[in-house]
């Protein structure tokens, strides 16, 4: 088991490093922080100055390996804007993200499998297909549409919810249901998928065959055997908890954290941005990491060898 | 006495299975030692139940794999290396008809179209393809289905057209019957019969179902964990089987009239990676005597008839007191 | 050993007959299962032997369209409640199945799936349920039951799992079994070892045992009785020496005849031309005529009634009588 957790921690490193060095080559690919942050009509001795302060006129190799060294000893580098740790920054913004993206992912679950399992215990009724339309509609429509609807109907014509901001709970709502109606669709979707399958194996006719109740058959055999390809999605979901917000905190001008990614990318901070990226890909490394573990909770068939003989 | 065909010679096939993530490599020897031979004209029945290598041996004979040890002739010369053009070439001669026929064919493709990839690609007169499939008793009009649109048993009438597209020399058929009806089974069998004697065609054919083996081969071998225990004419081995276990083998049959004294083996096969030390039958073995445990038999002329036995006790080891009562 | 016709069946079908968004898969089917006897049902793909005890068992999808009557002594099982059907299944009728790999639930522990049993048909729990389970696992012949019980079924081998299956079955204390295909995916000294099993269990415990096969000489050798079955008809019925001895149906005939024998003369075997019957292209007579030998003009008329022939045998056929008679499998 030692060795198993640890080739997943080393690969799960690797990955980290992939994403930071990736993100630190598009950044420096894109255009010189200097000249966004100090503005086009600088003088350029006060341009130079800045990239001095930063060191951007090192080479570029020199500029990855010192952010390495100082990302190994826990200092994420500071703002361009306003000097200030980036990793203060970006923590700061991460209680505002989850304040809408923890509701959604309980929206996401409580909405998303409930519906499909419902949808796959009355196929091709018309309740399945109704919810299988609305799923569709809900995971193909944008997000940024989906929530300029909602602002649209809800803020501007009933004059219901505010239309962006925080402050109360009533900005928060309509971000929430925006987030969780795409994510509940596919969770609809692909739960329903998985019972259909388990539905159809034998083991579930044998279950009847044995006179258990329709009901337990589907709770205590069904169920469990669906939630192993489910658990997939849910961790990408949970992984999706930091960054999942950027598109729908900038529609409804949330302060999560996604709304400093976008504005720590449009300036070229590259601290901040390498920072946002850090923790995003840690967070989605860690949902896989309890992904692949709850497998092997979920599914007796993975944890071992088997011991019986082959064949007959 | 003509030269057989096909020489295969002590054939050993091994597989390195891991144990988990931390245990060591297990070897798995799927086929250990195996020798044939199979002429013209002639069909050899390989027999066994699963594990024991019998289509492993179907897959090394027409050199779809390398041997790790032995060495396969056909017609003289020894097989090339699977993908080099020489192999290519051989392909013509020798053919594979598969269990599932559903799974050997092209969903995408008519048969007629199938059958004729063959032709193509050993650049043969692609107009025989309406004679291939009267000879497997298949209408011309056939030629335009697809797969799916065919029976199980007009499907590997196809595989068998196809096969025989190239006008092999040998033709290995893994299991071709067990997934079909039993009317059908009897269809397909005698149309391998029939074109066997037709085309003198030589035949590996590979069953778990002794009586299909019995109906089709002038031969059969009894493998059982990568080896052959036993070889001889199918008449002879299924009314007095020498080795235990294609004893065990021809009285589980299950027939008319309550069998008494059927020999029920105990225990599960073992797992081939596992392999009792010895003769590998010796754990399930009624008669197995000490030096079982220890020495591998091998394949040698029974004295009386010249039965050929890989067996001690059927060699005449029988007087240290046995491992386990009688049955 | 037939048991007295007089007493009343333990199962009693009539005119079965199940179809799949209107085609037809069951075409009218009836017989008796007695108390204790073997039963065996023989017939190819599409027959629709397996679907007559899904039927009786009430394990199709509801959409299905069934008619008829199926009494479980003299309680009708068709329509019944669900809390019917869930006491009967396993309880007093008990079914297993073809593929024992995939028939067991992966996530659960073996013990804990035949636990599942013996709690809802007999009302044990906890230690008992347990020293129960263990017992029923020695019973089928699974060495080290005690530890075994709690392992999974991927930590079996074929035979074993369907051991398994079977101790479940029994766990209820079912007056019949119903076993579909017991032993196709098995090895052939594996599913003699089954077959063993089950006869010796039908001798301890006076259980009903109905076999579904496709192979005659399983069903030769373990049952009392035989019904062969076509396109979704029974077209013979008959005890099993008789039905060896003298076939009467042109199909029954054609089977045995297809069978490659394993001692005796080599012959060209006699395949039956041609194939089943789509669901959809079915013949206007008897289903079976455009591939008979023995056919004539009036076997298109109407499906042929079932001709009584002797004690206990009965032929779905016109001229059953004499083909009974014939050495040949087709009229010279």
């Amino acid at each position: 088991m030692l060795r198993f957790a640890a080739s997943r921690l080393a690969r799960a490193a690797l990955t980290l490093a992939m994403v930071v060095t990736f993100a630190f080559l598009v950044l420096i690919a894109s255009g010189d922080p200097a000249d966004i942050i100090m503005g086009s009509d600088a003088p350029p001795e006060a341009v130079e100055a800045f990239r001095q302060a930063w060191g951007l006129d090192r080479p570029i190799w020199e500029q990855w390996l010192g952010y390495f060294g100082a990302v190994l000893t826990g200092d994420l580098g500071r703002s361009m804007r306003d000097g200030r740790p980036a990793l203060d920054l970006v923590l700061e913004r991460v209680p505002q993200t989850l304040a809408i993206t923890l509701p959604a992912l309980a929206i996401k679950l409580g909405l998303g499998i409930p519906a499909g399992v419902y949808a796959a215990l009355h196929r091709n009724s018309f309740a399945d297909r109704a919810v299988m339309a609305l799923a569709v509609a809900g995971f193909t429509i944008p997000s940024f549409v989906l929530g300029l609807l909602l602002v649209l109907v809800f803020a501007v014509q009933l004059g219901w919810l505010p239309s962006g901001g925080d402050g109360t709970w009533r900005h928060a709502v309509l971000p929430v249901v925006t987030l969780g109606i795409g994510g509940a669709a596919v969770l609809a979707r692909f739960t329903r998928s998985a019972m259909l399958e388990v539905l159809g194996q034998p083991y579930i006719r044998t279950a009847s065959a044995k006179g258990v109740p329709w009901r337990l058959v589907v709770s205590r055999h069904a169920l469990p055997n669906a939630a192993i390809p489910t658990v997939t999605i849910v961790g990408f979901m949970v992984g999706t908890l930091i960054a999942g917000a950027v598109v729908v905190e900038s529609v409804f001008s949330w302060p999560g954290v996604g709304r400093l990614l976008v504005t720590a990318v449009a300036n070229r901070d590259l601290a901040v941005v390498q920072c946002v990226l850090l923790l995003v890909a840690a967070t989605m490394v860690m949902a896989n990491l309890v992904v692949d573990l709850l497998y092997g909770l979920l599914d007796p068939r993975l944890r071992g060898a088997p011991r019986g003989a082959a064949g007959g | 006495m003509t030269a057989p065909l096909l020489a295969a010679e002590h054939l050993t096939r091994r597989y390195t299975l891991r144990r988990g993530v931390f245990g060591g490599a297990a070897e798995v020897r799927a086929v250990d030692g195996v020798s044939l031979a199979i002429r013209r004209g002639e069909t050899l029945g390989l027999v066994g139940e699963s594990g024991c290598g019998k289509s492993t041996t179907g897959r090394l004979v027409l050199g779809l794999e390398r041997p790790d040890a032995g060495a396969v002739r056909f017609d003289g010369a020894p097989m090339p290396a699977p993908g080099t053009p020489a192999w290519r070439k051989l392909r013509a001669r020798m053919q594979m008809v598969f269990q599932d026929p559903l799974g050997a064919l092209d969903r995408r493709l008519a048969i007629g179209a199938q059958i004729r990839e063959p032709l193509e690609i050993h650049q043969i007169d692609t107009a025989r393809v309406p004679e291939l499939l009267a000879a497997v008793g298949l209408r011309a009009d056939q030629a335009a289905r697809y797969p799916h649109e065919l029976s199980g048993g007009q499907r590997q009438r196809a595989v068998i057209a196809r096969a025989l597209a190239t006008e092999p020399d040998l033709l290995v058929c893994d299991e071709p019957i067990s997934a079909l009806d039993v009317s059908i089974q009897a269809q397909v069998m005698n149309l391998l019969a029939e074109l066997q004697e037709q085309r003198r065609l030589a035949m590996l054919f590979i069953s778990h179902d002794l009586r299909a083996v019995r109906q089709l081969s002038h031969r059969v071998a009894v493998m059982y964990l990568g080896r052959i225990v036993e070889e001889g004419d199918p008449d002879e081995v299924l009314s007095g089987p020498a080795h235990p276990y294609s004893r065990a083998l021809v009285s589980a049959i299950p027939r008319r009239g309550k069998p008494g004294g059927r020999i029920v083996l105990e225990g599960d096969p073992p797992n081939p990676a596992d392999r009792p030390p010895g003769c590998a039958f010796h754990p399930r073995c009624a008669q197995a005597v000490a030096r079982c445990r220890a020495d591998e038999p091998a394949l040698l002329p029974r004295r009386g008839d010249g039965r050929l036995v890989a067996c001690h006790v059927a060699h005449g080891e029988a007087e240290k007191p046995s491992v386990r009562a009688a049955a | 050993m037939n048991p007295p016709r007089g007493d009343s069946p333990l199962v009693a079908i009539r005119d079965l007959a199940v179809s799949f968004d209107g085609q037809a898969a069951l075409r009218g089917v009836s017989f008796d299962v007695a108390r204790g006897e073997a039963l065996g049902l023989v017939g190819e793909s599409g027959c629709g032997k397996s679907v007559t005890w899904l039927a009786a068992l009430g394990l199709l999808p509801a959409k299905t369209q069934i008619a008829g009557s199926v009494r479980l002594a003299g309680e009708e099982m068709l329509g019944a409640p669900p809390a019917t059907l869930d006491r009967v299944r396993g309880g007093r009728v008990a079914m297993i199945f073809q593929d024992p790999a995939s028939s067991l639930n992966p996530v659960h522990r073996v013990g804990r799936q035949i636990a599942e049993a013996l709690a809802l048909h007999r009302g044990l729990s906890g230690a008992a349920a347990r020293a129960e389970a263990k017992r029923l696992l020695d019973t089928v012949g699974i060495p080290d039951a005690a530890r075994r019980l709690d392992a999974y079924p991927h930590e079996f081998s074929g035979g074993q799992n369907q051991r398994v299956m079977i101790a479940m079955a029994l766990a209820g204390q079912p007056d019949l079994l119903v076993a579909d295909e017991p032993t196709t995916a098995l090895d052939v000294t594996i599913q003699a070892q089954i077959l063993e099993l089950l006869q010796g269990l039908r001798r301890e415990m006076g259980m009903a045992l109905v076999l579904i096969s496709h192979d005659l000489g399983v069903v030769a050798e373990t049952c009392d009785r035989v019904a062969v079955m076509y396109a979704g008809r029974i077209v013979e019925e008959a005890p099993v020496e008789r039905l060896f001895d003298a076939p009467a149906h042109p199909y029954t005939r054609g089977l045995l005849g297809a069978l490659p024998e394993i001692d005796g003369p080599r012959r060209r075997l006699s395949a039956i031309l041609g194939g089943v019957p789509e669901p959809w292209a079915m013949p206007p007579g008897c289903a079976f005529a455009p591939r008979c030998g023995w056919r004539i003009a009036p076997c298109d008329d109407g499906t042929p009634p079932d001709l009584a022939l002797a004690s206990g045998h009965r032929a779905a056929c016109l001229r059953a009588r004499e083909a009974a008679m014939s050495p040949e499998a087709v009229p010279a």
